[in-house]
Formats: C-alpha cells, sequence, structure tokens
C-alpha cells in the first residue's frame, strides 16, 4: 500500500477549503481500514489512469450543513436539501481535481468521475479496493474524512 | 449553434490578418467540404462581415495589429454570442491556453496548421452538443438493453421496465450501486433495490441460502458493472467520440439511505425483474 497517495488528497484540501473561507485546515489522523465507514454524508468519486480507485468523502451531516453553508456565503444550512448537497457535490469535485493536478505533477495521470452522493443514518460502503487510507482532516474544528481506496492496494 | 448542426452546414469564418493565411486555412476547410462563409483581414471587415454573415463557427488569429484575437471574440460575442471559436496563432504556451479556456473558447491550434489536426478540431467541436443531445436521447435504451441481456444470461429469468416519477424514487430502496463513467461526457450510473430483492438476485446466482452484505456487495458490483460496461462498449461503438471507460463501483447500504440528484439531470427507469424492482438511473454532463 503506497502512503504517498494521500500527499495530493491533502495538498487539494490545504490548497481549496481556504478558498472557501476555511482558515486552518489539517489532518488530524491517518489510519488503515479493510472498509469504509461513514455516516450521514458520503460522497463517492471514482479514479481511473494510472491509478484506479475510488476515494469516498464522509462528512458527518451536520458538518455538511456547517461547510455547505460557508460554501454558500454563510447562508443558514438548517435542512441538507437539494442546494446544500449540490454545494458538498461540487466541493469533493474541487478537492479530487486538484488532487489529479497534484497526482500528474508526480508523473500520475488519472480522470475523475462525476460525485456520486449519497445520505443515511448508518451507511456500509463497499469500495473496490480491499484496504482504505482514512484521512481525518479539520477545517476550523468542523471534522470529515477522506477514504482513499486505491485498487491493487492490500 | 442551439441543437447542434451538422459539421458540414456550420457557417465557418475566417480572420487573420495575413491574406496568406486566411487562403490555407480556406483551402484545408473547403478540401474537407466544410462552408466558409466569410473571411477577414481587418477589424473592420471582420466586424462587418461578422454583423452580416452571424457565422457559427470562427477561426481566429491570435496577434492582429488593431485588435488580438482574444479581444476580438469578446467584441463578436457584444454582437452575437452564438457561435464557437478556436484561436490559430503561431504562438501557444500555458498563459495563452489558459486564457483561451477562460474566454470559453473552444479550440487552439498552433501554426503551422496541420490539416488533419485543424479539420479534428473544428469537427469536434461542432459536433459536441448534437453527440451530447444524442447521448441524452439515445443512451437509456442502451443501459435498458445491456440491463436485459445480463439479467437473461445469468438468470434465465425476464425484465420489464415501467417509468416511474423523479419524486416517486427520492429514497433508496436500501441497496445502491454506483459507478462513474469517465469520457468526453462524464457521468454516472446507479442500480437501486431492496435487501430483499438483492438477496433474491444473490441467492439466484449463487444459489446458496443466505449471504453475508459483504458478498451482496461483490455480486452487484459485479452486475452493475457488467451492465454499464457493456452499454458504455455500445455507446463507444457508434463513434461519437463519447470515449467512456468505467470507474471501479461503490456500493452503499444502510437505513434511510438516499441518493442525491441534485447536481445532475438523473434518468431513472424502473426494471421489474422476478427479484423485485431495481432502480435503473444514468446521468451525463457536459464535462467542461
Amino acid at each position: 500500500m503506497d502512503v504517498s497517495n494521500v500527499n495530493p488528497f491533502l495538498q487539494a484540501c490545504t490548497l481549496v477549503l481556504p478558498q472557501l473561507g476555511f482558515s486552518s485546515v489539517k489532518k488530524v489522523n491517518l489510519t488503515v481500514s479493510d472498509k469504509v465507514n461513514a455516516q450521514g454524508v458520503a460522497v463517492s468519486v471514482g479514479i481511473i489512469g494510472d491509478i484506479k480507485g475510488t476515494v469516498v468523502y464522509n462528512f458527518p451531516e451536520e458538518n455538511a450543513k456547517k461547510i455547505a453553508s460557508k460554501m454558500m456565503m454563510g447562508m443558514e444550512v438548517s435542512v441538507f436539501d437539494d442546494m446544500a448537497q449540490s454545494a458538498i457535490s461540487e466541493l469533493t469535485n474541487m478537492l479530487t481535481a486538484n488532487a489529479s493536478i497534484e497526482f500528474s505533477k508526480t508523473g500520475k495521470n488519472i480522470n475523475i468521475s462525476t460525485p456520486t452522493l449519497v445520505t443515511g443514518k448508518e451507511l456500509g460502503i463497499k469500495v473496490s479496493a480491499s484496504k482504505v487510507l482514512v484521512v481525518e482532516m479539520e477545517a476550523d474544528g468542523v471534522k470529515f474524512y477522506v477514504n482513499i481506496g486505491i485498487d491493487g492496494d492490500a | 449553434m442551439p441543437g447542434g448542426v451538422n459539421v458540414k452546414d456550420a457557417r465557418i469564418m475566417i480572420v487573420d490578418d495575413s491574406p496568406f493565411s486566411v487562403a490555407l486555412i480556406e483551402k484545408m476547410l473547403q478540401t474537407n467540404g466544410l462552408n466558409v462563409v466569410a473571411k477577414a483581414t481587418n477589424k473592420t471587415d471582420m466586424i462587418n462581415k461578422f454583423t452580416e454573415e452571424k457565422p457559427d463557427f470562427i477561426t481566429m488569429d491570435l496577434t492582429m495589429p488593431e485588435i488580438n484575437g482574444f479581444d476580438s471574440i469578446k467584441l463578436l460575442r457584444t454582437i452575437d454570442p452564438n457561435f464557437k471559436s478556436i484561436m490559430i496563432s503561431s504562438l501557444k504556451d500555458e498563459d495563452l491556453t489558459e486564457e483561451s479556456k477562460k474566454l470559453k473558447i473552444n479550440g487552439y491550434v498552433q501554426k503551422p496548421v496541420k490539416e488533419d489536426e485543424l479539420i479534428n478540431t473544428i469537427k469536434n467541436i461542432i459536433n459536441f452538443d448534437k453527440n451530447y443531445l444524442e447521448l441524452l436521447d439515445e443512451h437509456q435504451a442502451v443501459f435498458q438493453e445491456s440491463f436485459v441481456d445480463a439479467v437473461n444470461s445469468m438468470t434465465r429469468t425476464r425484465v420489464s421496465f415501467k417509468e416511474k416519477k423523479e419524486e416517486e424514487i427520492k429514497f433508496s430502496m436500501g441497496f445502491a450501486v454506483a459507478i462513474g463513467i469517465i469520457g468526453t461526457f462524464p457521468g454516472r450510473f446507479f442500480l437501486d433495490m431492496s435487501n430483499k430483492t438483492l438477496t433474491a438476485f444473490t441467492r439466484s446466482i449463487t444459489g446458496e441460502e443466505s449471504n453475508s452484505s459483504e458478498e451482496k456487495a461483490h455480486f452487484i458490483s459485479e452486475f452493475a458493472n457488467i451492465v454499464a460496461g457493456n452499454a458504455c462498449s455500445l455507446l463507444n461503438l457508434t463513434d461519437k467520440n463519447y470515449k467512456f471507460r468505467l470507474s471501479s463501483p461503490t456500493v452503499f447500504y444502510g437505513e434511510e439511505l438516499t441518493v442525491s440528484t441534485a447536481n445532475l439531470k438523473t434518468f431513472m427507469i424502473v426494471a421489474e425483474t422476478e427479484f423485485g424492482e431495481i432502480i435503473i438511473g444514468t446521468s451525463f454532463s457536459r464535462g467542461e
């Protein structure tokens, strides 16, 4: 398993989130898991090219609302409605697109798919990779998780 | 070009301060059956002929004495914004292609112009809208056919379809599998069904009485991959530059699961199988 695959996603977070108004963005934890555990809001983005796999972004619902609110110029988000879902989908698209640019700088060219966003109480998520790198991120105290599953990692 | 026009019908204008370049580009276009309706080598000429002809497509030189190509495009858009364009210049670097992208200019070709590159660039741009609309129009039938074929060959059972309103299928039935589609028009494919349906479906393949969520997830991933893969292969065969490829499937399951269709129009149809209802959802975007 190649832990350096985490770096492009970290760089994407520290580049994109400040543009949306977050002042402090940091990695809190990095673990390896054999499955994706998620609650609230999960967005899956497919990757193909020199590496292949899936990234699942997970936001506890309250945190998804906070981030969506920030993205919509501080507008209050009391219900995680279509507008908020669209904002979070767009965020994950921006993050993964930026990560793909970072990957290309290291000579790995990848393409990314349209995000699929789901919500649910206790979400079971199965990606094709058998091992997943789980990055716990925090933006101004708001936690979210980036689950990176690269096919072939064991 | 609302709705898209055929390549041969597209009305093309060439702008270049060098009469030599204009003649060269015109010859390449005409040799390939394209329709040049206007040519201009200076600003006044460009404005007058553009206003008169309202072309669908412009090839624009970048460096010209009175006004540069970028400003020309901006100026012409104030007269009529409904045209597509490419820049043609001996200069090409990251700043220029960035600026060109920012202005939503559809392509960039470097001089000396290579005939193949020029013609392919123009054709792809003109076909883009048309192909996208055709894809939206035609893809559902292709996905349905692949779905039926996969069910038939794997389980020897039949499938019928019924329409359902989008709001009727807001919530997931329990298990959803999504596959990202990458290509000229990126999109996604998903299947949604209840645990009961998936259990019966899985059982019909494995013959086992009970399967774990994990096993069911493996099965439905592979099934979805076959359906999407066959459908995208068929679409790729129609030679419209779709270049579709699939990302790996993601399976979601849980209580009160919903699949968001907020960011992209999703086409949905319900397949009635012997195991229960399975929703087939597809969406495609215009890409960049």
